[in-house]
């Protein structure tokens, strides 16, 4: 009896395998490069997927032979964007519902226009650089791998000068356009949209954590089915930040210094949020945030007068201007006096240079466990006695 | 008689406004100081512990007292520049002034990388706050100069009128240019200075901040009776015995020295130069310059420090742009004024 069940799914096994084989393979991973041949709507195009942990502004369903995206947009009043990414070699789906008029992009894509520095370090963790063919600037590209793309002079400069240069960015014809999201450029992507490129929002910067800004390396994998590669580079990132943060955190209450952060532009001091990734990342390095009340996520205008009040004892001041020295400091700003950590020389920026180039603004998005680092070397100096700084450094006295 | 004893009421009421004003911003900020400690750090016999002395010394007093100085200037040089070009939508950057600061500014804060900015900072010495502040009034120095140099050749002030206009907008496109091509975290700082903010003026800067504008202030009144007769035309003003050209440079000189001092350390702030002497001819119901300077000089004074005192209102310590409050609360303040007095027509006839 058994023996016969055993044989009749074999059998049946065999069928499935050879109408397969005749009309398409299902693949084993996703196909990261080029089409696929006959195509059958019954195979499972995504085998790898993704989940999304702790991302908010964007979401991912898988269907056989595409993917719905769908990107929020936080700022009121916009409504949520979709995409449909449809595997290369299938057919485009019917959409209707909330899906009619979504933006397809056929994927993988083969060649990327991108709007935002950090949207390339992504590029790199997933090993897909050679995808990248238009940038807004050539000169923001930094790092060896970056500088060695834009060196084979396969990658144009769209935007040098803020304004995107529609008629160019259409003759490329990249299989994506990839936007930050800011406002100004929007009817210049209208018109990139209506030319048949696919145009997509990557607004990783609206997201209020560390983590959650840096898992949109899961997003721009969705566009090159790259979910594997994605969920390895996120899970062991996340794994480092969270076991540093942890350790960090579970020294005790009392030894948590009392951080402020931002500087002071004629009498007004732009902070960071209370609600913001910057306030996420000093409490999971065990600091005390002097405005963790404030109810702003990205960056809030404080009067100096309050911020006085506030931080006058605060022990460490993260994140402020381009200062050379602290004699220049208080050049810009006698009243910095006020503040305890300038006394103390307690005064760290991220502008710690490698060869001249300082790349915190595109990296750090993608490598939160390094700035973690590098807050928790700075809050609790023992923990992190062998490590070195990746990007902050105090302000020197002279 | 009677139109005396207006004007000197309503001057005598601006006077008590202005320091009721006054008073009003150091009690008013965004944190909370009681009165008491207000006065005794006023009076001097403070001992600090709680950071109130510093907020209120270092923070307030020089802040107030610069919105009173900036306020009078705006509207004194935009009176000058009403009267000069007997036109009511003159204001004290007719003549391209506050672009040619911008230019100055953004040279420093958006293109650092040009040697020529570097070795500007070099050759002053100065570094930081101080760099920009020089900047904007080497820039509006720079526009002036040509605005000047062209115009002593043309005798109609409308010319002059826009010929300034025309460069304001030459310069302002520099400042486009090197804006798109910046860098965007350095584009912060550069809103934040378009913002206008009275903050920024510490006791350092009162130092030259304040010799300045009274120099500006003073010149205006002392030359009231050349501003009357200008005010009735050209030929009338000869026929008076007013050397026109003389008078026209020196009132130019005196505006723009106001109008470039202010922006260069509070940024370019709009609206008051050209509201406030509406304000005061429709409150005294007179262009008679012997009233209007001193009122224009007190009303402005008031005007910066309420504007001052509503930025700071938005709640849990935010601050609103100076600029936004600036012609938010004043536009329909003017227009009322406006059309209940027809003043406009009053400062032509």
């Amino acid at each position: 009896m058994l023996s016969m069940i055993t044989r009749a799914a074999a059998g049946a096994w065999c069928v499935a395998l050879s109408i397969a084989a005749s009309a398409a393979i299902a693949p084993a991973t996703n196909v990261s490069k080029g089409c696929v041949g006959a195509f059958d709507p019954s195979v499972d195009y995504f085998p790898d997927k993704t989940t999304i942990e702790d991302a908010a502004i964007f979401t991912v369903e898988y269907r056989r032979s595409y993917k719905v995206v769908r990107v929020r947009q936080a700022d009121a009043g916009e409504p949520a964007e979709q995409y449909v990414l449809v595997q290369c070699g299938a057919p485009s789906p019917r959409l209707d519902g909330d899906l009619t008029g979504a933006q397809i992009v056929t994927v993988p894509i083969s060649s990327l226009f991108s709007s935002s520095t950090t949207h390339l370090p992504l590029l790199i963790d997933l090993g897909r650089v050679e995808v990248l063919t238009g940038v807004s600037r050539l000169k923001d590209m930094m790092g060896d791998v970056l500088v060695a793309r834009a060196k084979t002079g396969l990658v144009r400069e769209f935007a040098p000068m803020s304004v995107i240069n529609d008629e160019l960015v259409v003759a490329s014809r990249p299989s994506l356009f990839m936007s930050g999201g800011g406002g100004s450029s929007s009817s210049s992507l209208a018109v990139i949209r209506a030319a048949g490129i696919p145009v997509v929002k990557n607004i990783e910067w609206q997201e209020t954590t560390a983590l959650a800004r840096a898992e949109w390396i899961k997003y721009m994998a969705l566009f090159l089915n790259e979910e594997r590669s994605a969920d390895r580079v996120y899970r062991a990132m996340k794994q480092r930040y969270q076991t540093l943060s942890a350790k960090a955190k579970a020294e005790p209450k009392s030894t948590w210094p009392l951080v402020m952060t931002g500087r002071s532009s004629r009498g007004s001091f732009v902070i960071a949020g209370g609600r913001s990734y910057v306030a996420a990342l000093i409490a999971d390095a065990g600091g005390t945030y002097v405005w963790a009340d404030n109810a702003s996520t990205g960056s809030a205008t404080i009067d100096l007068e309050a911020q006085v009040r506030r931080a006058a004892n605060a022990d460490i001041w993260i994140n402020g201007g381009m200062w050379a020295d602290r004699a220049k400091m208080i050049e810009d700003e006698p009243r910095y006096s006020a503040f305890k950590a300038y006394r103390t020389g307690q005064v760290w920026v991220y502008d710690l240079t490698v060869d001249g180039s300082n790349d915190y603004w595109s990296r750090s998005v993608s490598r939160p466990d390094l700035v973690l680092a590098d807050l928790v070397k700075i809050f609790h100096p023992s923990l992190m006695a062998s490590q070195k700084f990746e990007w902050y450094v105090p302000v020197p006295s002279r | 008689m009677r139109s005396a004893s207006r004007e000197i009421l309503v001057i005598v009421a601006l006077a008590g406004g202005l320091a009721l004003t006054f008073l009003l911003s150091l009690v008013f900020g965004s944190t909370w100081v009681p009165i008491s400690r207000v006065i005794e750090v006023l009076a001097g016999r403070s001992i600090d512990s709680d950071g109130a002395a510093i907020v209120v010394h270092t923070i307030r007093l020089p802040r107030s007292i610069t919105a009173v100085l900036a306020g009078a200037s705006l509207g004194i040089a935009g009176l000058q520049m009403q009267t000069l070009f007997r036109n009511p939508l003159a204001d004290p950057f007719a003549l391209g002034i506050s672009a040619g600061a911008s230019l100055g500014v953004a040279l420093v804060v958006l293109g650092s990388g040009f040697g020529a900015v570097a070795a500007f900072g070099v050759a002053t010495g100065l570094k930081g706050d101080a760099l920009i502040t020089a900047a904007a009034i080497a820039g509006a120095l720079l526009v002036l100069g040509l605005v000047f140099a062209v115009s002593s050749r043309i005798d109609h002030p409308t010319t002059v009128l826009i010929l300034g206009l025309m460069c304001g907008y030459a310069v302002s496109a520099m400042v486009t240019v090197l804006v798109g091509a910046s860098q965007p975290e350095r584009l912060q700082q550069w809103a934040q200075w378009g913002f206008g903010s009275f903050s920024g003026v510490t006791w350092q800067r009162l130092r030259l901040f304040a010799p300045l504008t009274i120099v500006g202030l003073m010149l205006a009144a002392a030359m009231t009776k050349q501003l009357n007769a200008l005010l009735l035309g050209q030929n009338y003003a000869r026929s008076m015995g007013v050397a026109v050209r003389r008078a026209r440079l020196l009132t130019m000189c005196g505006a723009s020295l106001l109008g470039a001092v202010v922006t260069a350390f509070c940024g370019p702030i709009a609206f008051l130069g050209i509201a406030v002497p509406h304000v005061c001819r429709g409150l005294l119901g007179s262009s008679d310059h012997r009233a209007l300077v001193p009122a224009v000089i007190l009303m402005g004074g008031v005007v910066a420090l309420v504007a001052q005192i509503v930025s700071l209102l938005p709640g849990n310590a935010g601050v609103l742009p100076l600029n936004a409050v600036t012609s938010l609360i004043g536009a329909p303040v003017v227009v009322a004024i406006l059309v209940r007095s027809r003043s406009v027509g009053s400062m032509q006839s």
